[in-house]
């Protein structure tokens, strides 16, 4: 029950945000922030009940917490939410970036207000559900509708670009989001029900249920299959390189405060979900794709962050070098290293709370600047006061500095796979040098330089409060995790663990 | 012939549309008066419909040798009759802007409901004619009742000829089988097939596939397509409302009979002829969806490739049960979602200026003017499209297990780039309704056009159904899978 109320509380907040903002416009704002103040603490309180794991094995449950009620018996299918160490984390995850989404959205939300957090509450409770669901139908049903909330939030809210030429591209993204989500989900549904029906004949027992699915039995092809639709349905989401075209033209359309949760929430969802389903369904063929998947996340650090060279918007060049992070995650996935996976779930949330804090700076620069092009910006280290410094802390941490989060998310990565992948991860680790390069280029271009005349609009110099609160915020959790980061890393050791060794042990008989 | 009073109840809803028809004809006749003649039909087909639960007791029954009624047969009668009170609801206020006769709209639609109701439960190749030509004859009255209207007469005698000049290959193709089994009860053909189940005769099988041709005429797959997105233009939203549904229902409850024997005796000819056809009307239907300016013509060539979806579940030949239940589960959610979109086009539509709100662009930001009349249409597209929280995902969730189930590995493939493509162009339109509103003077007609309150309050109630039913699909699930049919 009390795991229902993650996915419950927001689904609720939202509704009520939407008919209290008929009779009091400032309400739904109160409303939404309580309640995902409330999943926060929720979330945060999980972590100090019993955690006592239980010795994995076929017949007892290993879960620290579950619920389950029948849905729709004829297949087997029921409503069963779990969770253990790994999906706390992202549920605390979710619900801070919420909260600074929501703090983000504060005074610039101007139409719709009560729809607006409507569609971002969706966003999170059904995050938070494709974080806790356990049943296949449950997760593919989350997965899906998702991307609901985050096509209207965009077509509603989106970011217009005032040129006759440009009017519709924002629906074009949308409708591009939409569609690369709706491909995924449908590789995704056949694929469950290949799995499903597969344990079907095997066993006579129809059930979409994780932890029945995760012992059926077969054949070296028929798993090939399927791993490969999971594969390809988790990577359109996660966006590796081929798939990778939905994601900026998201970005650079989608309002500030809307890709904030695009990025840190939606992206991390297919993490969770190749560590999730993918490794412990499919050991065996996943080692023999490892070394290709791991090719694959090669090519998108590099092609990503030399393509983030070229870009003039920021919010592009963010995006761009998000995507390259997420090749790292995809390296540390296949690698079948303890340390690479606690690096991958360090480097996801550190990534996650660094890149969103620059897109909440971003979105207050346009606010002052009107623009984002790089071009017509520069020299404005002197006219704003706090948000250069903020900017230039988040870009160094995004390139990974030590003492950050993300510096010890990368080491741990790149130390974890070079025992087994020496060649590829050294290459692997040059790509620091161009992300580095590609976050100095922004700051300069933005804040040194020679203040350009195109500029047309006032600086304020005046910072508000709220918007050095969720700064500091972010700046303050991603230096604690940086110098702590065994709070993060005692949670998930031992889920982690689990999957690790059902990869692992696949890998070691295969190399003997 | 002797007929029990239990057959005689079990014909039941036969005879109170019959009755209805002669009522209407007589109160037509005597004093024309549009709402009584709309009272009497509705109270007929309610009644015939609440007849059915008494017919409930005593199926499985034959009534003489030409009917044949069993549980499943109920399920589609159910469907049929409902549909055409929708239709007849919606016609009323459609036809009060009528100037000229109103009366017989209600007429053709009750003949042909008869029509459908006789195939439903035929057991015997004459009924199956005579329904077919008793369903398909007033609906030419239907589409073309609108005469003065530019496309009307050109639909209506594209459909008369195509309908026509198929009905005398499926009349030709009885003659076949009549020559060989020298009966024409449907019993004495699973009787023959069952004789020759080696080697089956030639003529026989050319007959049944005649017979079958002619069916998938009436449901649009792919080779006989041709009239379906002029007809679907021509037609008024009404009758087109009556057209979709429920005699594509009917046929395809009438294909699913004669095509299970032939999965039964594995004649795999059809299979593979049938599997290829499907194929090229689902990829074919959804592609020539996307380039379609006039929203009826996109309704028409999507529901190419929604009766593709359809007929899918014919190809299982191991579990006979499920298939029933999947198609069942995708005819629902095909009713409903058919009776949204048309009853909203319908309801913007005055009889006379029809054509007006049929390009796409009309519909143009419609939802800065009417959000709850866009949001209906929405969730009627998406659930066309087969979207999760949508019951028509959960038919596609059904065909798509069935298919994997059965291992048909090409028609998989096709289905999801099918469905893909589908639901790009059912996207374009639900984006158009949430662009930026232009100057648009259509747009501003529609929303005045929509005055009739209680006509999109009842669509609401249908599309809030639509999607509980498709969070919540045990009850219909429930409800599908009790009636199981018993094949002759």
């Amino acid at each position: 029950m009390l795991l229902l109320i993650f996915i419950m509380v927001p689904f609720l907040g939202g509704i009520l945000c939407l008919i209290l903002d008929q009779y009091d416009i400032k309400v739904s704002h109160y409303i939404a922030l309580i309640s995902m103040s409330m999943v926060l603490i929720l979330s945060v309180s999980l972590l100090f009940y019993d955690l006592t794991i239980y010795i994995p094995s076929i017949y007892s449950s290993y879960w620290n917490f579950e619920y389950e009620i029948p849905w729709i018996p004829q297949f087997g299918i029921s409503f069963h939410l779990a969770a253990d160490g790994l999906s706390i984390l992202m549920l605390i995850l979710t619900s801070i970036l919420g909260i600074i989404s929501i703090l983000c959205a504060w005074d610039k939300v101007r139409k719709y207000i009560g729809f607006f957090y409507l569609n971002l509450l969706w966003i999170l409770s059904f995050s938070m559900g494709i974080f806790l669901s356990i049943d296949l139908f449950l997760f593919f049903f989350f997965w899906e509708i998702i991307t609901f909330p985050a096509y209207f939030l965009m077509m509603f809210w989106g970011h217009k670009i005032n040129n006759k030429k440009f009017c519709c591209n924002r629906y074009i993204a949308a409708n591009k989001f939409f569609m690369y989500s709706q491909c995924s989900g449908l590789i995704l549904l056949f694929s469950i029900l290949f799995l499903v029906y597969s344990n079907y004949l095997s066993t006579h027992i129809l059930s979409f249920n994780y932890d029945l699915l995760r012992n059926t039995s077969l054949s070296c092809m028929l798993e090939t299959y399927i791993m490969l639709g999971f594969f390809l349905a988790f990577s359109i989401k996660l966006p590796i390189v081929p798939f990778h075209g939905w994601l900026v033209d998201f970005h650079t359309y989608s309002p500030i405060f809307g890709s904030l949760d695009i990025s840190g929430i939606l992206l991390k969802t297919a993490v969770y979900a190749l560590l999730r389903f993918n490794i412990p369904f499919f050991p065996h063929s996943s080692v023999s794709f490892s070394y290709i998947f791991m090719l694959l996340g090669f090519i998108t650090v590099f092609y990503t962050a030399l393509v983030a060279f070229s870009q003039d918007d920021i919010k592009r060049l963010i995006a761009y070098t998000s995507i390259s992070h997420m090749g790292f995650a995809l390296i540390a996935i296949y690698s079948a290293s303890q340390i690479a996976y606690q690096g991958v779930v360090l480097q996801t949330i550190s990534y996650a709370l660094s890149t969103s804090a620059l897109y909440c700076l971003v979105g207050q620069l346009f606010q002052r600047t009107d623009t984002r092009d790089m071009r017509n910006m520069g020299g404005l280290w002197s006219s704003i006061n706090w948000i250069p410094g903020f900017s230039l802390f988040f870009a160094v941490a995004n390139l990974g500095i030590p003492g950050t989060g993300n510096f010890l998310g990368e080491f741990m990565i790149l130390l974890g796979s070079f025992k087994n992948h020496a060649l590829l991860v050294s290459i692997t680790a040059f790509s620091l040098i161009v992300s580095a390069l590609c976050s100095l280029i922004m700051i300069q271009k933005t804040y040194f330089g020679h203040a350009t005349v195109t500029r047309n609009t006032v600086i304020v110099k005046y910072v508000s409060f709220r918007e050095i609160f969720i700064s500091v915020l972010l700046l303050s959790m991603l230096i604690l995790i940086g110098f702590f980061p065994n709070i993060i890393l005692n949670i998930s050791e031992i889920p982690l663990n689990n999957i690790r060794t059902i990869f692992s042990n696949f890998i070691l008989t295969t190399r003997l | 012939m002797i007929i029990t009073i239990n057959q005689l109840i079990a014909f039941s809803p036969l005879l109170i549309l019959l009755l209805t028809v002669i009522i209407t004809m007589l109160s037509i006749a005597c004093n024309r008066n549009h709402f009584v003649t709309f009272l009497c039909s509705i109270i007929g087909l309610i009644l015939s419909l609440l007849s059915l639960y008494i017919v409930r007791m005593s199926v499985p029954i034959d009534v003489t040798m030409l009917f044949h009624i069993d549980k499943y047969s109920l399920l589609y009668l159910v469907i049929i009759i409902f549909s055409s009170i929708i239709s007849c609801i919606f016609s009323y206020s459609w036809l009060k802007n009528c100037i000229y006769n109103r009366e017989e709209f209600y007429l053709l639609l009750l003949f042909s409901t008869i029509g459908c109701v006789s195939l439903i439960i035929a057991n015997h190749m004459s009924i199956l004619f005579i329904g077919m030509e008793l369903m398909s004859l007033p609906t030419l009255g239907l589409i073309a009742y609108t005469y003065f209207k530019r496309n009307s007469l050109e639909a209506a005698i594209k459909y008369m000829i195509l309908s026509c000049s198929v009905s005398v290959l499926a009349l030709f193709g009885i003659a076949l089988i009549y020559s060989i089994t020298g009966s024409l009860t449907f019993s004495s053909l699973i009787y023959e097939l069952l004789v020759s189940i080696t080697h089956p005769d030639s003529v026989l099988l050319c007959g049944l596939g005649l017979v079958i041709l002619a069916f998938s005429f009436k449901l649009s797959i792919f080779p006989f397509h041709i009239w379906t997105p002029d007809v679907y233009r021509g037609t008024s939203s009404v009758a087109l409302m009556y057209l979709s549904i429920a005699t594509k229902i009917t046929v395809l409850s009438l294909f699913f009979k004669i095509f299970i024997f032939l999965i039964f005796f594995h004649i795999d000819v059809f299979n593979i002829v049938l599997e290829i056809m499907l194929c090229i009307s689902i990829i074919f239907g959804s592609i020539m969806a996307l380039f379609q300016t006039s929203i009826k013509r996109f309704l028409g060539y999507s529901s190419i490739s929604q009766s593709g979806y359809l007929l899918t579940s014919l190809l299982s030949s191991n579990d006979f049960n499920f298939s029933l239940e999947s198609i069942g589960i995708y005819l629902i959610s095909y009713l409903l979602s058919s009776i949204g979109i048309l009853g909203l086009i319908s309801i913007i539509s005055h009889l006379d200026d029809e054509s007006q709100f049929d390009s796409i662009a009309c519909y143009r930001g419609l939802f800065w003017y009417n959000p709850i009349f866009s949001s209906i249409m929405t969730i009627m597209l998406f659930s066309l499209s087969g979207i999760p929280i949508t019951i028509g995902f959960i038919g596609k969730f059904y065909l798509l297990s069935l298919i994997i189930k059965e291992n048909f590995w090409l028609l998989g493939i096709v289905f999801i780039t099918g469905s893909i493509i589908g639901m790009y162009s059912y996207l374009r339109i639900v984006t158009c309704l949430y662009l930026a509103p232009l100057d648009n003077f259509n747009t501003k007609r529609i929303v005045v056009n929509i005055n009739s309150k209680k006509y999109v309050f009842f669509l609401f109630i249908i599309s809030l159904l639509v999607l509980i039913l498709g969070i919540y699909p045990n009850a219909i699930i429930d409800i599908i899978s009790k009636s199981e049919p018993i094949i002759f």
